[in-house]
């Protein structure tokens, strides 16, 4: 498991570069910027998400997932290298970005403790749901056939952002309440191991 | 025990058919798998690594079933496949690190020796490699985790004669040990000629011949006759014939002919030219 890992950190590394960047500078502009900009705290939770789903089009591509099945390793393995990758580069962006509206509590104090939890636990559920619903297909069906649905996630998840920040009224910060975002990251939390656990059952009878 | 038996596998596509293929590899041999494109070399190497659901039949490596816990057969089996599907951007020294934590018994030592060997780059991404070069990288994982079985499709495929001629000598390196075997699927005949202890002929999905190579080459023989005087053989001893504006030339079984006729060595490639056309 440990090689498989390292292999997806290596491709982490190679091709998702600009994916950090565009993590730094949006995360760099929520903490300067305005905080109801809620788009630029979205943004980096859902590329993230994504992660999986663009390393698999690489192992396609490259035949790797063909050669993969030569070694010894099982396919519930490689399914599982591919959720924990999108697990912890998701917690990474999560955690840089309780890091920078930390600092903008500091720094300009316009939303409170109390706000940012059920405002990680909604970024959270964004990082968490769009792989899970697109993820079993992708394994299932391949990548070719699979990218109508990868597409689908990312307008859902986009726009389903982008109508959010339309909803915060000037001079507010977005936020839930406490309750629900805590049971919407349980919710997202179930539906990530779920989905996870259906990977493994499709792609083990797959043909490649 | 036998390296590898396959016994009536089987296994269907919308106009294919593997038919009740029936192979043994013993321990310490090196057999080789010859067929046209389309014949069914890489369903079966795919089917004996159960990387493709088999209809019917059995295939068992190195004395297992290869459904039970195949993960374990694995760590002693070695493959190289037409195409080496390593990622693009790693280079030889990060696939090392990779097949490190992959293997149980990686031997980092003989990795290096062979990439060394094989005069490939460390720190060149696999992307930027030749197609030799590609199979070169396979070649040296697929030698360096201690394996006991080589699975090879297509191993020389790209590589120049220089190189080719060096890892045929690696290949009948890795057979000097009597537990050691190899089962190679090649276009290239004169590889398998040079490799193999035993012939299989694949074609159209069906298994037409397997026998040792020097009983092959003994058996066979070509024979270069006007067409009158081929009426004259038993046309059992005659397995095919080719007209030409000169005459016939028949692939003929030596038994069968009459002492005196004129016979010419025949090779493995023309052997399976000649076959595959009769089958047709």
């Amino acid at each position: 498991m440990s090689g498989l890992l390292l292999k997806e950190f290596y491709l982490a590394r190679k091709y998702c570069r600009s994916h950090l960047v565009m993590t730094v500078l949006f995360l760099g502009l929520a903490m300067f910027g305005s905080s109801e900009n809620l788009f630029l705290l979205v943004y980096p939770c859902a590329l993230a998400s994504f992660i999986p789903v663009t390393l698999l089009s690489y192992d396609t591509q490259s035949k790797w997932d063909v050669y993969f099945d030569t070694l010894p390793t099982s396919r519930a393995q490689y399914v599982s290298a591919k959720y924990l990758i999108g697990l912890i580069l998701g917690e990474l962006v999560l955690a840089l970005t309780a890091v920078t509206q930390l600092l903008a509590i500091r720094l300009n104090g316009e939303i409170g403790l109390r706000q940012l939890l059920p405002l990680l636990c909604g970024l959270q559920v964004i990082a968490l749901v769009p792989p899970a619903l697109c993820l079993p297909l992708i394994f299932k069906l391949g990548v070719e056939k699979g990218r109508v649905w990868f597409l689908v996630m990312i307008a859902v998840t986009f726009g389903g952002s982008a109508v959010l920040a339309l909803g915060v009224e000037e001079g507010e910060s977005f936020s839930l309440p406490g309750n629900l975002s805590v049971w919407l990251l349980l919710g997202a939390a179930v539906l990530y191991a779920l989905s996870w656990l259906l990977s493994i059952r499709l792609y083990r009878t797959r043909e490649l | 025990m036998n390296a590898l038996e396959i016994r009536n596998l089987t296994k269907t596509y919308p106009g294919f058919r593997l038919d009740n293929l029936n192979l043994t590899l013993p321990s310490g041999c090196i057999l080789g798998l010859i067929g046209e494109n389309g014949a069914g070399k890489t369903t079966t190497i795919k089917l004996i690594l159960d990387m493709l659901r088999r209809d019917s039949g059995t295939v068992t490596i190195l004395g297992r079933d290869n459904r039970d816990n195949l993960r374990l057969t694995k760590e002693d089996v070695g493959v190289v496949m037409d195409s080496v599907g390593l990622p693009e951007c790693l280079n030889a020294r990060q696939v090392g690190k990779i097949m490190a934590r992959i293997f149980a018994r990686w031997d980092g030592k003989c990795y290096a020796n062979l990439v060394e060997s094989l005069d490939l780059p460390w720190d060149k991404t696999f992307k930027d490699f030749s197609r030799g070069m590609k199979m070169k990288l396979g070649i040296a994982v697929a030698l360096s985790h201690q394996p006991k079985l080589l699975l090879l499709d297509e191993p020389t495929g790209g590589l120049d004669p220089v190189v080719r001629d060096q890892v045929v000598e690696l290949f009948l390196d890795f057979t000097r040990r009597e537990d050691h075997a190899i089962l190679i699927s090649s276009h290239i005949v004169s590889d398998l000629e040079k490799l193999c202890d035993y012939i299989a002929f694949l074609h159209k999905g069906k298994l037409m011949l397997l026998e040792e190579k020097d009983r092959l080459l003994e058996e066979y023989g070509l024979l270069h006759c006007p067409a009158e005087q081929l009426e004259d053989l038993d046309p059992e001893a005659v397995r095919s014939k080719k007209v030409t504006p000169y005459g016939v030339e028949a692939l003929v079984l030596r038994d069968g002919v009459p002492e005196g006729w004129n016979l010419s060595p025949v090779s493995i490639e023309e052997l399976f030219v000649f076959m595959a056309k009769e089958a047709k």
